[in-house]
């Protein structure tokens, strides 16, 4: 039996689940992104083999976060989800939703990338598609 | 099978016959064997490397997705106990958990539609001269289909 284990006995925090090292990583990520610092990092195979740079120079500047068509979301909801991640009122949602339908895509909102990446995670975990593009200077 | 709005925001979901407990089973095993698992990837194609997607959203997106199914599986399993011999029964959709349902209705129709060619905007008439095994997918995502509109008018906020 595992003395430490036992009733009573204090133990650390315990190992990292998967999960929790991955947003751990992003997090860390995201700040080395924001200071242009250099991070070193192979996620895969849980070692540091790769070296990567990221200056603030290349995820600078406007980002546009573009939402495509497709065939299986309604209407209504492509238009409550654009209310409810970007907080846009009626009208706004449902020119962009009718925008996508009809174009195809839309740009739904600009900005940081930090911010940008972090709608476009919201809008794919309601099944939309969508992706980042860096606006035209 | 009668679906009703509560009080409380949600949906009830009367279970009258033993079809309608095998329709609501369907719904995780279509969005499973159609493919469900490679929805955030799909989702994702688009991402560029910079954002390096597939190794820090990606696994989420699937613990997410594959939540909503297990959500929505369990919760049909314990009407289903619940109702004992009888093909009645009934369960509630929270108002809580309506996007979850949605969420598992989408992945369901997502993988029909993708594996079976259809969208929603194919003709009902056309079903008809479908196969049996084409012909009974489109059924399935057509009710579907319609719950979501329910929870979208009704629960969704």
């Amino acid at each position: 039996m595992d003395r430490a284990a036992g009733p009573g006995s204090r133990r650390g925090p315990g190992p990292l689940t998967r999960d929790k090292q991955l947003r751990n990583i992003y997090a860390l990520g995201s700040v080395a992104r924001e200071l242009g610092v250099t991070i070193f990092k192979n996620i895969s195979a849980g070692t540091i083999t790769e070296r990567q740079e990221k200056t603030s120079t290349e995820l600078a500047g406007t980002w546009n976060i573009l939402v495509f068509d497709d065939p299986v979301n309604l209407m209504g909801y492509v238009t409550k989800v654009f209310q409810k991640v970007f907080g846009y009122s009626l009208e706004q949602a449902e020119d962009l939703m009718i925008t996508v339908h009809t174009a195809g895509k839309a740009l739904v909102w600009s900005g940081a990338r930090e911010p940008a990446e972090l709608y476009v995670q919201q809008l794919h975990s309601y099944q939309l598609q969508a992706s980042l593009e860096k606006a035209q200077q | 099978m009668k679906v009703v709005p509560t009080l409380e925001g949600g949906l009830r979901i009367e279970v009258e016959t033993a079809t309608d407990w095998l329709v609501l089973e369907q719904i995780a095993p279509d969005a499973l064997e159609g493919g469900a698992e490679n929805l955030p990837t799909r989702l994702s194609a688009l991402m560029d490397e910079e954002s390096e997607w597939d190794e820090m959203v990606v696994p989420e997106l699937q613990d997410f997705f594959t939540g909503q199914l297990r959500m929505v599986r369990d919760t049909i399993h314990a009407a289903q106990e619940e109702s004992g011999d009888s093909p009645e029964g009934q369960f509630l959709i929270m108002r809580e958990h309506g996007t979850q349902w949605y969420g598992a209705l989408n992945q369901a129709r997502i993988a029909l539609e993708t594996h079976y060619s259809f969208g929603p905007g194919q003709d009902v008439t056309e079903a008809e001269s479908f196969p049996p095994p084409k012909r009974s997918a489109f059924i399935r995502s057509q009710f579907y289909c319609a719950l979501q509109s329910v929870l979208l008018e009704h629960v969704l906020d």
